[in-house]
């Protein structure tokens, strides 16, 4: 193992993603340090282009919207937004998909066909289609965001840990914990969940990019944290009724959210080359 | 054959079923039509008689019961916002949005295979490293930003191209982009993945070591066989296709099915929202039985019992 994470760990495009991510995760977690509101209005400098300093000495480093509001204050808040949602709803997703999927693997039966039972009926609608009916019916905020992602994302944990549990389950050390006694919880716990461990990191951080995504489609789409508090997807809806007067409105936060998942994405692919070659 | 189309005509039944019935609860145990349909100064007798009208009243399994037995002879009620028929509606609606889906698949499956298969065959060349990063970024790329980013250079800056809207060929370039962008990233990796581990098959090697021409080992021998990894691929991404358009349809406003599920969400017009989820679920049960018959012709080996 130890040799796998070093060789990981030398790896050009590991440090890359990693240095990308940690400017950004920093730069969200400071967002409150930034001098500015990202509700705070100027309206003698509205749709200021990036690098405006106004007349009044203020200096807007990526310009202002429709109302004079400071994008780079909306760009940093929308990111801590973005990544803070996404965080939830991954905890929630992994831990409802591992559970699942060992209790389906594990018990198999009826427990195994109610859980694939489940999973095939989620997937046969587009996400999206079931987030706008969740969210419409109960409307928008951050907690409805994050349930409605967790409980839609756990899918594809569940048929990993499924499948490697059920693959596992007559291995020896399987049957030899069983033999000494230790019980079901424990058997799956112990034995089980640190084998399926691996696979999880790298679904996981793949995962965690398609869930930044999904948070920032439906804000775009206006089903997302609600305003005032700005996030990515919000603030480049936002833009696009004033594409030809202030490109920077929109094309700024979709380069945030590229950096954002990219680097996530490549991390998870050098994970996947590390942990689970082939896979 | 006969036996697993029974199979799957009876899972398709399940999951049609757990659908609605999801839905249907999830709609109605939420707000009121009746509070967004009347104005708010209606009187209460008002109301009662809409709400007695709609049948709002009934208990909720009752009211499924009922929905159900519509359901199956195609009739999902009347849409509350429009009066028209919620089926036809969709009905409708529906062409446009098979235009846009169908075209970016056709798009996405023309470049990105032979993408795929070029990036295998020249491995770790220039040609490889370009494409198949151009493929990560891609696939971290938000769809929306893509199709707001298209606006701004074609029609904004450019004026090639029209913003919004549907009637022309030029109507189309801009979603059939966006949405094929979308899912050429995945399909190129999926390709190249398949392709690479074909091409290292004996009958593969076989084939180079008696001296045929590499171009017919690369399609007939290693291509054909490659393709149910990318088949199975292009099937499980119908479902993005069909999520993907909601949001493409909204950036270009393209009169389609998506958009109008998302109004008819947002005006809480029930009837339209479950006709269209049954039809979408309908269509993605029809596509993904499609990939797996399609396994059994594409690999004579597969037995689909």
């Amino acid at each position: 193992m130890n040799r796998t994470w070093r060789r990981w760990w030398r790896r050009g495009r590991t440090r890359g993603a990693l240095a990308v991510l940690g400017v950004i995760v920093f730069a969200a977690l400071a967002a409150p340090l930034y001098p500015r509101d990202p509700t705070d209005q100027d309206l003698r400098a509205t749709f200021a282009p990036p690098g405006t300093v106004s007349d009044a000495g203020a200096f807007y480093p990526l310009g202002t919207d429709e109302l004079g509001r400071d994008l780079a204050a909306r760009l940093l808040h929308g990111t801590r937004a973005s990544l803070g949602v996404g965080a939830a709803a991954l905890a929630l997703a992994l831990t409802v998909g591992t559970l699942l999927g060992l209790l389906a693997g594990y018990f198999g039966g009826w427990v195994d066909a109610v859980v694939t039972g489940a999973t095939e009926t989620l997937m046969t609608l587009p996400f999206i289609l079931l987030a706008i009916a969740v969210i419409a019916a109960v409307g928008a905020s951050e907690t409805v965001l994050i349930l409605t992602l967790g409980l839609t994302g756990w899918v594809s944990f569940a048929k990993l840990v499924r499948a490697k549990t059920f693959e596992l389950r007559e291995e020896a050390f399987v049957l030899a914990a069983h033999a000494l006694g230790v019980r079901s919880p424990g058997v799956m716990a112990r034995h089980l969940l640190p084998n399926v461990a691996p696979l999880l990191l790298v679904d996981g951080t793949l995962q965690f990019g398609a869930l930044v995504l999904a948070e920032a489609g439906l804000s775009f789409l206006g089903l997302g944290v609600p305003p005032p508090t700005p996030t990515l997807g919000g603030v480049l809806a936002g833009g696009q009724t004033f594409l030809a007067v202030a490109w920077w409105i929109s094309t700024l936060p979709g380069l945030v959210l590229l950096a954002m998942v990219l680097a996530i994405n490549l991390l998870g692919d050098t994970l996947r080359d590390a942990l689970a070659p082939g896979g | 054959m006969a036996r697993y189309l029974v199979r799957r005509a009876v899972l398709s039944v399940v999951v049609l079923l757990a659908l609605t019935m999801l839905v249907f609860a999830m709609v109605n145990l939420s707000g009121d039509p009746v509070r967004l349909l009347l104005p708010p100064d209606a009187s209460p007798e008002t109301v009662e008689a809409f709400r007695d009208r709609l049948g709002l009243d009934d208990p909720l399994p009752l009211r499924y019961a009922r929905f159900l037995a519509a359901a199956v002879q195609a009739d999902f009620g009347t849409s509350i916002q429009l009066g028209e028929p919620a089926l036809a509606l969709v009905a409708e609606r529906l062409p446009a949005t098979l235009t846009l889906a169908g075209w970016a698949v056709l798009v996405a499956v023309a470049l990105g295979v032979p993408l795929g298969v070029l990036t295998a065959v020249r491995r770790d060349s220039g040609w490889d490293t370009a494409i198949t990063s151009l493929a990560l970024v891609g696939q971290s790329t938000p769809v929306f930003w893509v199709g707001v980013m298209s606006i701004l250079l074609f029609s904004v800056q450019l004026r090639w191209l029209p913003s919004s809207g549907s009637g022309t060929a030029a109507h189309l370039v801009l979603p059939v982009g966006t949405l094929a962008l979308f899912l050429l990233g995945g399909l190129v990796r999926v390709t190249r993945t398949a392709m690479l581990d074909v091409l290292d098959r004996a009958y593969v090697r076989t084939a180079t070591a008696k001296g045929q021409l590499r171009r017919i080992v690369v399609w007939r021998h290693a291509f054909r066989n490659a393709m149910i990894p990318v088949v199975t691929q292009i099937g499980l991404q119908m479902r993005f296709v069909l999520g993907g358009s909601v949001i493409t349809e909204t950036i270009f406003a393209w009169p389609g099915l998506g958009r109008l599920m998302v109004n008819a969400v947002y005006a809480r017009d029930y009837p339209v929202v479950e006709a269209g989820v049954f039809a979408v679920a309908l269509l993605l049960i029809a596509v993904n039985t499609l990939v797996d018959v399609s396994y059994a012709w594409l690999n004579p080996k597969v037995s689909l019992a």
